[in-house]
């Protein structure tokens, strides 16, 4: 080290260093380093949307068009609505806030990622500069989401104009207050057990509220009246306060928490900048909650079938949330088709709602996909493991497919037998979703407006959700004009199709053979 | 573990002809020099060199997680395809993968790859392994619970808890202390005299005199047979 190194300790307490570079300063740089990064063409990305936009066009033409010729009807709206509206606007409020709890207390939500964390908090910049971007981009997020719930649910339950005004900005205000308040908690040294707790009273929250909606439907119950403007105004005063006193504390959080929960944040951005729900899923599954437990014995496992099984289903029993998406996920179109909308609508949150909790349910692939020593680790070929890992799924999607249509539609032998054959269709969607190739974060990055992303990314988005819409096209037909014979046979086709798709298992690619390149070669 | 029959002896457990790996799609990507070697069923082969010769690439290539750039490798008499069961029931590794079942104990994991294999006494030789590998106490722990030395002792039991004919070992001595290094020795030495052919990368002098049957040295310009006892030499003058 020489004398005039600038980093060299001159023995009184500040180091030689010119100047500081702010927090802004820091991320500008690493900004433009990322941009560095790009160099595949925008055309890319754009043509990769386009290439899907148009397939999934002409799925719902063939889809209308086949319903058409059945005899379907898409004027029409759902039955008389079941639900009071308020009671609506009550669970489905405390549905969001409870999975945005659940989602904000396990990412931090402060951090600033692994890479953050190991070369930013070193740094001698200020931390409230640093952090400050992180926590107004939570807070925004929060904001719109709880906006956009807010008023999707005013709008579906068909209030008056004002209200559903006030309802976006209560949404907006509560929403940024649950996240500011979950970031107050990371200002005090909080242990592992603490989060899990927040955690898993978002969960509860979310699976209370369903539970309720049930509960009181049956019972009919009249719901509380809740002036919308009041709710605004809590709205809005809590927003304010909470992030007033956030933005305050902020430098407060230690570095220990940014580190150990910034990982987990990085991987979370990650996932929602490439909008890669199977990596966001993961991250959020959070496997190793528990430090101890009482063990299984496994006596009933016998080969590898139920080894895979067993694993898949303690999985789902052992992770509250997958449990509640799934109970959340069935709320979906049975409270869309309560609100009395139209039948076009609640076929949508069918869909939406038995893909969500196809994905609940696929957590063991999703992790074999991330770790393929755990498929490896048996005496099954890689086929069969995916084939495998596929029944639970598909039990699970079976059973919800049958409640929420009992409920929709009531069951009879058709209705049976229709979701008999679409259960492992959707459920292969889900799996083929879950051991999709991640996209090339190797190759060039494609620089756009809305950030960098790599090539094939729009491919890896929407595996899952077109083979979806496919393996849902015969039942949300039958939803239009009832089961029948010709539809039975469309599913059988879909999952004759899907299914082996699934399962399917690449072999890697080779590389070029032949010539002695850089070695020559020599019997070792 | 029954012994390999002679009729699988006459067989070389692992060949590789001509094997060049890297991780690009032309030979121009190798990042060693070609390899030929065989394996007879029973021994054990230690791979060594120094940091970045492509040990744990090659590694990769037997065992069908990289193709060959060229060249090809042969386990059990068949070329290697990772997909296939036959393969899969006859081939545990330990590469550097830290994962297990998530949501499962150290327990419930070893349980469920040996019952997956259809073990007879499974419970049993759980109860034996982790005694083995020093986790008795963390046997109720979930694994990402475990200290990183400790994942590393799962892993490995994991490799020994169910049926192989070939354990295929990354650096097995990662992040284990002298007494568990010792205990590792001892267990390779009777997988190999099950007839179990071992293929290890190490940096460990001690593992390869005490259990290595042959040694493979790979340096940027050759890749070369020798002896262990030639081969601990070399890991000492890195």
């Amino acid at each position: 080290m020489s004398a005039t190194d600038p980093t060299r300790p001159t023995g009184d307490a500040d180091v030689a260093v010119d100047t500081v570079p702010t927090g802004a300063q820091l991320r500008s740089l690493t900004r433009a380093a990322r941009r560095g990064h790009g160099g595949a063409p925008l055309s890319q990305l754009v043509g990769d949307i386009y290439t899907y936009l148009f397939t999934f066009a002409v799925t719902v033409a063939i889809a209308i068009s086949g319903a058409h010729v059945l005899g379907a009807d898409f004027s029409g709206t759902t039955s008389t609505s079941t639900l009071d509206g308020r009671w609506l606007w009550i669970v489905a409020g405390l549905t969001a806030a409870g999975l945005m709890l659940g989602v904000l207390a396990r990412l931090g939500p402060i951090g600033v990622g692994g890479a953050g964390a190991l070369w930013w908090l070193p740094t001698p910049v200020d931390r409230l500069s640093l952090l400050r971007p992180t926590a107004t981009s939570w807070i925004a997020v929060t904001a719109l989401a709880g906006a956009i719930a807010a008023g999707a649910i005013s709008a579906l339950t068909r209030t008056d104009p004002g209200e559903i005004v006030w309802a976006v900005i209560a949404g907006a205000g509560l929403g940024a207050a649950l996240a500011a308040a979950v970031a107050l908690t990371q200002t005090v040294p909080s242990t592992r057990a603490r989060v899990r707790r927040l955690a898993l009273v978002g969960d509860l929250m979310a699976g209370v509220a369903v539970a309720a909606w049930i509960a009181v439907g049956i019972a009919d119950v009249d719901a509380p009246v809740v002036p919308a403007l009041a709710v605004a105004v809590v709205g809005v005063v809590a927003g304010v306060v909470a992030v007033v006193v956030l933005l305050r504390r902020l430098a407060q959080i230690p570095g220990a928490a940014l580190r150990e929960r910034g990982a987990r944040t990085g991987m979370a951005s990650f996932a929602v900048t490439t909008l890669d729900f199977r990596e966001l899923g993961r991250v959020l599954t959070d496997p190793g909650r528990d430090q101890r437990r009482r063990t299984l014995s496994m006596g009933w496992v016998r080969g590898v079938v139920g080894a895979l099984t067993t694993a898949d289903t303690l999985l789902l029993l052992r992770a509250p949330r997958q449990l509640v998406v799934l109970l959340a996920s069935l709320g979906l179109p049975i409270a869309v088709a309560s609100s009395g909308t139209s039948e076009v609508l609640a076929a949508l949150a069918f869909v939406v709602g038995v893909y969500l909790a196809a994905n609940a349910v696929t957590a063991g692939a999703r992790e074999a996909e991330h770790a393929p020593a755990l498929d490896r680790a048996f005496g099954v070929s890689a086929r069969a493991a995916r084939a495998i890992r596929l029944i639970v799924p598909t039990l699970a999607c079976l059973l919800w497919s049958v409640v929420a249509i009992g409920i929709l539609r009531g069951l009879d032998a058709g209705w049976v037998i229709q979701l008999v054959l679409f259960a492992p269709a959707i459920a292969a969607a889900a799996l083929k979703a879950a051991y999709r190739n991640p996209p090339n974060w190797g190759a060039p990055l494609v620089v756009s407006p809305m950030g960098a992303y790599p090539p094939g990314v729009v491919n890896s988005l929407a595996t899952g959700p077109i083979l979806a819409v496919i393996a849902c096209l015969p039942v949300v037909i039958a939803l239009f004009v009832q089961p029948m014979a010709i539809l039975a046979f469309a599913q059988v086709l879909v999952t004759g199709i899907l299914v082996p798709v699934a399962i399917h298992a690449k072999a890697r690619k080779a590389g070029k053979s032949g010539g002695a390149g850089a070695f020559g070669g020599a019997r070792a | 573990m029954p012994p390999a029959n002679s009729a699988a002896r006459a067989v070389p457990a692992v060949r590789a002809t001509s094997l060049l790996v890297g991780y690009g799609e032309s030979v121009d990507s190798a990042v060693c020099p070609p390899v030929t070697i065989e394996v007879p069923a029973g021994r054990a082969l230690a791979i060594v060199g120094a940091n970045g010769t492509g040990k744990s690439t090659l590694l990769r290539a037997f065992v069908g997680l990289l193709p060959a750039l060229s060249g090809r490798v042969e386990v059990l008499g068949r070329e290697v395809d990772e997909r296939e069961a036959s393969f899969r029931a006859a081939v545990s590794t330990v590469m550097d993968e830290d994962t297990s079942f998530p949501s499962l104990t150290v327990r419930e994991h070893l349980l469920l790859l040996a019952r997956g294999h259809g073990v007879s006494r499974a419970s049993a030789l759980v109860t034996e392994l982790i005694a083995e590998f020093g986790l008795t106490d963390r046997a109720a722990a979930m694994p990402t619970a475990l200290s990183s030395g400790q994942r590393r002792r799962m892993l490995l039991a994991s490799a020994f808890v169910r049926p192989r004919r070939v354990l295929v070992l990354d650096e097995p001595e990662q992040r284990l202390d002298a007494g568990m290094r010792d205990r590792l020795a001892q267990r390779l030495i009777a997988e190999r005299a099950d007839g179990v052919t071992v293929i290890m990368a190490t940096h460990d002098p001690a593992l390869v005199s005490t259990v290595a049957t042959e040694a493979l040295l790979i340096s940027e310009k050759a890749a070369r047979r020798t002896s262990p006892k030639d081969a601990v030499a070399a890991i000492e003058a890195l």
